[in-house]
């Protein structure tokens, strides 16, 4: 490294420092999207994002994010938030917040999620709308728990919207990748014993197991970006923002509650349950083929953290007629909030839009 | 003999005397034979501290499992069921160290792809900056972690990894449960109870009120 190139990082390194010090927690904005809470569960939320035109979409759009992370990636800053994009596009947007579950949220399931919860969510933007069903959109686990409730309650969902979803948990095998299904990989290696152990340990699932997940899928990356992509980003207060933004969302790790945490790594990335038809929940059995409503499949090639193969697997199992598979570029977390998310929303209400 | 109470109580006192005699003989015997051998085999290990983690552990289990004797009514018992294990704390100490010696050939792997790596751009020239030199080493260094993540080999230690930590918390929390008991303040084990209670009540609740919804909505339907 030269004399110069020295002194150029150095002069990088001071600036960005100083416009860090500059700047504090509560500056960093995130799910700034104006929005109503609509009705509230224990810790769990619903919101309406405050329609800004009239919908074109005649049946509001519910999106369920994963209880692993915070809906507020949806909404990370103003110039990208899929919530707003989408609302903009013309649709009714509600959106599930999962909050942040304590102790006493520990022995909620995937029943209670869904037969409690999420069903009295439905429930109440039926009522309000005075409609018979409405949209589903379901991201990552979001959309897992899209997929069972809408072989559970057909008849509350009118389309069904998978993005990022895991339906055949062993896909990773078909294509392995050294950057991807690390998570698949990690928990097979675990027994089902080690998963009760934990859970009847700790209760619910920390939200640092998940943080420690994808900090060793790419390990070197997890911690350069507070070298070099920090000094990059402090040259520009812009940038600087919406890099602290995304380590904002990244640092609001939710616990899982503990029972849904169970079923979620046993039954499905241990046991695929839920490709085999064999998961149940609440006495009821998930049967796929339930799933008669249209449904558009969103899923990345390039994701490392659900491989497409995972989601891709959704087309032969489900039981609709109207089935649309839609690759599109971006990464896991990328596609919700990179510049070009406006073309998902496109793509979303477009189909919406014929149905 | 009938008529002497001294006599008898003479008697009973010696058949006590002697009963706790032999329950003290079986205890020295039980020392002796297997509390001694354990201590001394604790206290020769004790000398070798890269032995610790291994065998230390086994050997302070045993010494508990010695301790724990049926209990009495009246005695003030040992309870060493409450007395914190250090076996997993060891058991911890043990992967620290299987680690470690897990690791040390992946950064020689990597500092191998770094070399080939580096040579591989060289061929079309000099690096533009120290910067581009660092994204080699950084991708080599990621590429060789995720390599290493994904092997048998850590897969068993993130096991062993998981299941001392867990058994380390449970013990730990025995202690916590025992200083919560002292104060007054409810426990880990009582706070779960409630939560299940808590949780099973809210089902009910949502189940009736269900149940009330559709009775009514019936009811409205009905001429």
């Amino acid at each position: 490294m030269s004399i110069a190139e020295l002194a150029e990082v150095g002069a990088k390194a001071a600036k960005a420092a100083a416009l860090l010090a500059s700047v504090r927690d509560q500056d960093v904005d995130v799910a700034a999207t104006p929005r109503e809470e609509v009705h509230r569960i224990g810790g769990r939320t619903l919101y309406r994002i405050t329609p800004t035109r009239q919908a074109t979409i005649p049946v509001p759009v519910l999106v369920i994010y994963a209880m692993v992370g915070s809906w507020t990636i949806l909404d990370l800053q103003d110039d990208r938030s899929f919530l707003r994009n989408l609302a903009a596009a013309g649709c009714d947007v509600y959106v599930l917040d999962w909050g942040h579950p304590t102790q006493a949220d520990r022995f909620d399931d995937f029943s209670d999620l869904l037969d409690l919860y999420l069903d009295e969510f439905v429930d109440v933007i039926r009522d309000q709308h005075k409609l018979p069903s409405l949209n589903l959109l379901g991201i990552c686990q979001g959309g897992v728990l899209s997929l069972c409730y809408a072989a559970l309650y057909p008849h509350k969902v009118r389309n069904l919207i998978t993005c990022v979803t895991p339906v055949d948990f062993h896909a990773d095998r078909q294509d392995e990748h050294p950057e991807r299904g690390f998570m698949n990989v990690w928990t097979r290696n675990l027994s089902p014993e080690d998963i009760d152990l934990v859970v009847d340990t700790i209760g619910n699932l920390p939200g640092e197991v998940g943080g420690a997940m994808f900090s060793l899928m790419t390990p070197v990356r997890s911690l350069a970006k507070y070298s070099l992509t920090l000094v990059e980003a402090g040259q520009d207060p812009a940038k600087l923002m919406n890099f602290l933004r995304m380590e904002k969302w990244l640092a609001d790790r939710p616990h899982h509650t503990g029972e849904s945490a169970r079923q979620w790594l046993k039954d499905l990335y241990q046991g695929n349950k839920l490709a085999s038809n064999d998961l149940v929940i609440g006495n009821r059995k998930v049967d796929l083929n339930a799933v008669t409503m249209p449904v558009l499949n969103i899923y990345s090639e390039t994701d490392h953290i659900i491989p497409a193969a995972a989601s891709r697997a959704l087309a032969d199992r489900v039981g609709t007629k109207d089935y649309t598979a839609a690759p599109v570029p971006g990464g896991h977390i990328g596609m919700f909030c990179s510049r070009s998310q406006g073309k998902l929303q496109a793509q979303i209400v477009n189909w919406l839009s014929t149905r | 003999m009938g008529n002497d109470p001294f006599g008898q109580l003479g008697q009973t006192w010696a058949a006590s005397v002697e009963m706790w005699s032999s329950m003290l003989g079986a205890w020295q015997s039980m020392l002796q034979h297997k509390g001694l051998p354990t201590a001394q085999a604790m206290v020769g290990q004790f000398a070798d501290p890269a032995a610790w983690p291994g065998s230390l552990a086994p050997l302070m289990q045993e010494l508990l499992d010695i301790l724990a004797l049926p209990r009495f009514a009246d005695l003030p018992g040992l309870e060493p069921g409450k007395i914190p294990s250090p076996a997993p704390a060891l058991e911890l100490l043990a992967i620290a160290q299987q680690y470690m010696l897990a690791a040390a050939p992946v950064w020689a792997a990597a500092f191998q792809r770094f070399q080939s790596a580096l040579a591989e751009r060289y061929k079309s020239g000099v690096p533009d900056n120290a910067g581009e030199v660092l994204d080699v080493w950084n991708n080599a260094l990621d590429q060789t972690l995720m390599a290493f993540n994904r092997s048998n080999d850590f897969a068993k230690l993130q096991q062993r990894y998981l299941q001392a930590a867990m058994r380390h918390r449970i013990e730990i929390r025995k202690l916590g449960e025992q200083v919560a008991e002292a104060i007054d303040m409810p426990t880990r084990t009582e706070m779960t109870d409630v939560y299940r209670r808590l949780h099973d009540l809210h089902r009910e609740v949502h189940r009736l009120r269900r149940e009330l919804r559709e009775a009514r909505a019936k009811q409205g339907a009905e001429p």
